[in-house]
């Protein structure tokens, strides 16, 4: 188990390469770099540039004179160092714009599969043991439905029926007069009061997905012969399908976290957009559109390595709830 | 989650029965006799601040109110709650980060005196002495001196950082000498006259958050002064004043909180603020300003629609408004139009020198000007892009500019806004015919004299960039085709519509038009800078002959004009200048054809906020509005629990 770690460990490193390798040429393909759109920018705004006047110097200082290649190993070799770049836009250290935002990104991202998979897990049982009744086809509707709607549309219907019926609008993750304090006591309740809409909103597409996979997996695992041994032994029904038939059905479900894990960072990016969450998302939208090259490619690798870390776990997890399973 | 709402719904409904339409000041502990803010008087009496008299400079500035929507002397107290679109706080600065040397009046019909009490010019216009406001402090309580602007230029005659001699400084390619013979006089000595100085000088809030800089902390980071630097990047960083609040500040507010780069930004009232009131009350009247990033344009309609900002200038946009009006009741605010002031709204640009040969020398041909200028149907723009809320009109600059003051001035103007501003297609297709395009090609597209169909490529900025522009683009490029004029639309990215446009790649493109001050901003209506119509022709005029095209023709007569206006003394002579210009543009052009224009511009305004004026102008940046109306006298009523 311990090689097996290790030598995934090890395939995530040129992984990464790749990943960043791609993401910083695709980032600066559009014509032009960043001081362009600064100064397009500053156009549209005063019809004058002229506070950008050094824009050769300026070039110079950011290195965006220097070829590709050059920006792309100084920016990397940094990055092992832990030093991200700067900014251009916000004129700060990467570093001190990023970490909040990745920690309530997986904050939000960990609570919606913990309630994906609190939820979605018994309704599946539950469907599944009560095929084709009525109780069934109204979770079989719900899920269908839960399915097809986008989680954008879902956090703006909420946002307008929110403001429509309170008058308050449900943005961010805090209260204003939260917002600018230091963590507290207070701080974390207020926290945890604005985090479900995240995360019930984010957690809503798989959510129905699950429930669809575990009523399936069950209901195939319930025709099959242990099952009707264990039925035969005389065992309750609830021993029969909590501790014979789900312990085989589950299993997918763990293997399917790690796949999952992408489904719910990207819906937390759009989501995040609506509801004016401090999450990478928003940010790295806002750093793409205006060429912000280390800051996005800071948060790529970001959402690379939460990405890898995520299969990983979903690995792990799987070996340890299904003894069969030998990584060799 | 849902009881916490109610009741902070249930909150809200009290305070707006609280309200009331006039503020009797008596009723507040903090009413007409009080000087200064209770949060500073308490610091007074505990020994940490000293008393207001020290604070003040000998004649403080008196804030004018000479405009509709002024109330009164308003209560101390209050935090204003805003938003900003960009970690730069540029929508805020526009607000309070106005503390220039000179000032420009609110309705922009002149100068009036700021952090200087007055100045002058000798004959020639070579020399500009300031006089500044004894005893104004930095926010640090560290006197505000000539030292600040002489080390600034001392710093911009420095090669090592981004600071750099400003446009205005230099004349016949010479830098401005600058002297300070005592700490409040600055002496700006010039290669030959420079009578447009003062104007600069005023000019929107970037050239004195540039020129105003705190020597006293800054010189900790300046390499001459402290060895430890070895270059002026922590220089550069801790120059930025929208991000460092430990740097010493001359506004209304200083910056108190700037969270990771801008996303959260708090200011509280500089305690050494220079501005007083009618009744020598220091200024500001609101203790503390709250603003967070809001990137997404839903999100920033949703947060005015719910009343959660106090005032907010240039963020509502006018294709919302039928929502704001909606949401105002219970929001408790209401919804000022403000101009925008534009004449073009976009104006149409057609590339002067163009980078094909034949449609270069078409678009020199003022017929074929004025043939497009007809074709357009200015009509259907203002309907579908600004739903009816603008007004069709020939490409001007605003309309309330101060160079057209007068009867005989604005019946010119009026003759501006309609020359080839009606739309007449047929008149279009017979100067078309009259030029010789009478050949068509299969599809019933005319030929160019070369035999190739004529299309022209229009230079578009996307619908998410700019709706109204994109639909005005649209509506354009079928009119055009009716006259016979093949059309292409091109949608780049940003950046590339703008490269294309300043290095005169393009052939048509828009452009918004908004100007108040042409002797500062010239390039609408002279080809002076790489911009606009011109920008092949602003280049050569800009490297002194040596990049670009030479002006042809009427051109030459405008920049001709313009060193005329650069060398004039006389203020009213100049505007002669100018209207002289605009009559080359009558007569020879049109050079940029126009759609719509004067259009309002929202401004949200809560009930319980008030002093904000009726109207004003956010087009154009230049004249700082609306920071010209002193927003540190705008003032939160209390509202009694």
């Amino acid at each position: 188990m311990t090689t097996y770690i290790i030598r995934r460990c090890l395939i995530a490193i040129p992984t990464l390469i790749a990943v960043s390798i791609i993401s910083f040429i695709i980032i600066q393909l559009p014509p032009g770099d960043f001081l362009d759109q600064k100064i397009a920018q500053l156009e549209r705004q005063y019809g004058d540039s002229s506070s950008l006047a050094r824009v050769a110097e300026l070039r110079e200082r950011y290195g965006l004179n220097k070829p590709m290649w050059e920006r792309y190993l100084m920016w990397v070799t940094g990055f092992v160092r832990g030093d991200f770049g700067e900014s251009f836009a916000y004129e700060k250290e990467v570093n001190e714009l990023i970490w909040d935002r990745v920690g309530f990104t997986i904050l939000i991202a960990v609570s919606s599969l913990i309630l994906t998979y609190i939820i979605a897990i018994p309704l599946g049982i539950y469907s599944a043991t009560h095929q084709y009744k009525p109780s069934d086809n109204i979770l079989t509707f719900l899920s269908f439905v839960g399915m097809s709607l986008p989680a954008f549309l879902v956090a703006l219907a909420l946002m307008v029926f929110a403001f429509e019926v309170f008058g308050v609008p449900l943005f961010g993750l805090f209260s204003s007069h939260y917002e600018s304090e230091p963590w507290s006591l207070g701080k974390l309740a207020d926290l945890l009061k604005h985090l479900w809409i995240p995360v019930v909103v984010i957690g809503l597409n798989s959510t129905a997905g699950l429930m669809r996979i575990m009523r399936g997996n069950l209901l195939d695992v319930l025709g099959q012969p242990f099952v009707q041994t264990a039925r035969a032994k005389g065992l309750k029904e609830w021993v029969v399908v909590t501790k014979h038939a789900v312990r085989i059905a589950i299993n997918p479900l763990i293997s399917i976290l790690g796949m999952s894990l992408p489904v719910i960072l990207s819906g937390d990016a759009i989501v995040s957009v609506v509801l004016g969450l401090p999450t990478v998302g928003p940010l790295l939208l806002q750093s793409l559109l205006s060429e912000d090259v280390y800051l996005a490619g800071t948060l790529i690798m970001m959402y690379s390595l939460m990405l890898i870390a995520g299969n990983l776990l979903a690995d792990i997890g799987l070996a340890w709830a299904d003894p069969r399973i030998r990584y060799e | 989650m849902p009881c916490l709402l109610l009741t902070l719904a249930v909150a809200a409904t009290a305070c707006s029965a609280a309200r009331r339409d006039n503020a009797d000041l008596s009723e507040y502990p903090n009413g007409p006799e009080a000087r200064e803010a209770p949060m500073l008087a308490k610091l007074v009496a505990e020994g940490k601040l000293p008393p207001l008299k020290e604070r003040l400079p000998e004649h403080p500035l008196v804030a004018k109110h000479d405009y509709a929507g002024y109330e009164g002397p308003g209560v101390y107290g209050g935090t204003w709650h805003y938003f900003h679109t960009a970690p730069d706080l540029a929508t805020w600065k526009m607000v309070a980060a106005y503390a220039p040397l000179i000032r420009w009046r609110l309705d922009c019909s002149d100068l009036e005196p700021g952090l200087a009490e007055s100045w002058e010019f000798n004959d020639e216009g070579t020399v500009l002495t300031l006089h500044l406001r004894k005893g104004v402090r930095w926010s640090d309580g560290h006197p505000y001196t000539s030292e600040s602007f002489a080390y600034w230029y001392h710093l911009c005659l420095d090669k090592r950082h981004r600071y750099i001699p400003p446009v205005w400084c230099r004349v016949n390619g010479k830098e401005m000498q600058v002297e300070t013979p005592d700490d409040y006089t600055i002496v700006m000595k010039f290669a030959g006259p420079n009578w447009l100085v003062p104007l600069w000088l005023a000019t929107g809030y970037w050239w004195c958050d540039e020129y105003n800089i705190p020597k006293q902390y800054m010189k900790q980071f300046d390499p001459d002064y402290n060895p430890e630097y070895k270059d002026f990047v922590e220089f550069e960083k801790k120059d930025l004043s929208h991000q460092n609040p430990d740097r010493p500040s001359l506004w209304p507010w200083r910056l108190k909180v700037c969270e990771k780069g801008g996303f959260r930004v708090a200011l509280e009232r500089n305690p050494y603020y220079y501005v007083v009131d009618d009744l020598g009350r220091q200024l500001p009247y609101i203790d503390e300003i709250r603003s967070g990033l809001e990137s997404d344009p839903q999100v920033r309609v949703l947060r005015l629609i719910s009343g959660e900002i106090d005032c907010m200038f240039r963020d509502a946009e006018l294709r919302d408004l039928a929502l704001y009006m909606r949401g105002a009741e219970r929001g408790g605010y209401h919804v000022r139009r403000w101009k925008t002031a534009y004449g073009g709204d976009p104006a149409i640009l057609m590339n002067w020198s163009a980078p094909d040969p034949v449609l270069r020398e078409l678009i020199r041909d003022q017929r074929f000007r004025k043939a497009l200028a007809l074709g357009i149907d200015r009509e259907k723009c203002n309907a579908i892009a600004w739903k009816g809320l603008a007004q069709p009109q020939a490409a001007t600059i605003s309309q309330e500019n101060w160079h057209f003051l007068g009867v005989e001035a604005q019946a010119l103007f009026e003759e501006w806004k309609r020359a080839d501003a009606q739309y007449d297609p047929s008149k279009a297709n017979a100067l078309l015919d009259e030029m010789g395009l009478t050949q068509r090609d299969s599809g019933g597209y005319r030929l160019r004299p070369d035999g190739k169909r004529l299309t022209l490529m229009v230079d578009l900025p996307s619908s998410n960039l700019s709706m109204s522009d994109n639909d005005s683009g649209i509506i354009i490029a079928e009119c055009w085709r009716a006259l016979g004029i093949d059309v292409v639309l091109y949608t780049p990215t940003a950046t590339e519509l703008d490269l294309r446009r300043n290095l005169g790649e393009f052939t048509i493109s828009t452009f918004p038009e908004a100007e108040m001050d042409l002797f500062t901003y010239p390039d609408w209506v002279f080809p002076t800078t790489p911009k606009y119509w011109h920008p092949l022709e602003g280049q050569w005029y800009e490297s002194g002959g040596e990049k670009g095209e030479p002006p042809t023709g009427p051109l030459k007569d405008l920049i001709a004009l313009y060193d005329k206006i650069k060398n004039e003394k006389d203020l009213q002579k100049r505007h002669e200048y100018v209207r002289e210009a605009v009559k080359i543009h009558i007569k020879e052009g049109p050079f940029h054809l126009g759609t719509v224009g004067q259009r309002p511009e929202l401004v949200i305004v809560a009930d319980h906020f008030h002093n904000v004026p009726n109207t004003g102008i956010l087009g154009p940046w230049a004249p700082a509005q609306p920071a010209t109306s002193y927003p540190e006298q705008y003032y939160i009523e209390e509202i009694k629990q």
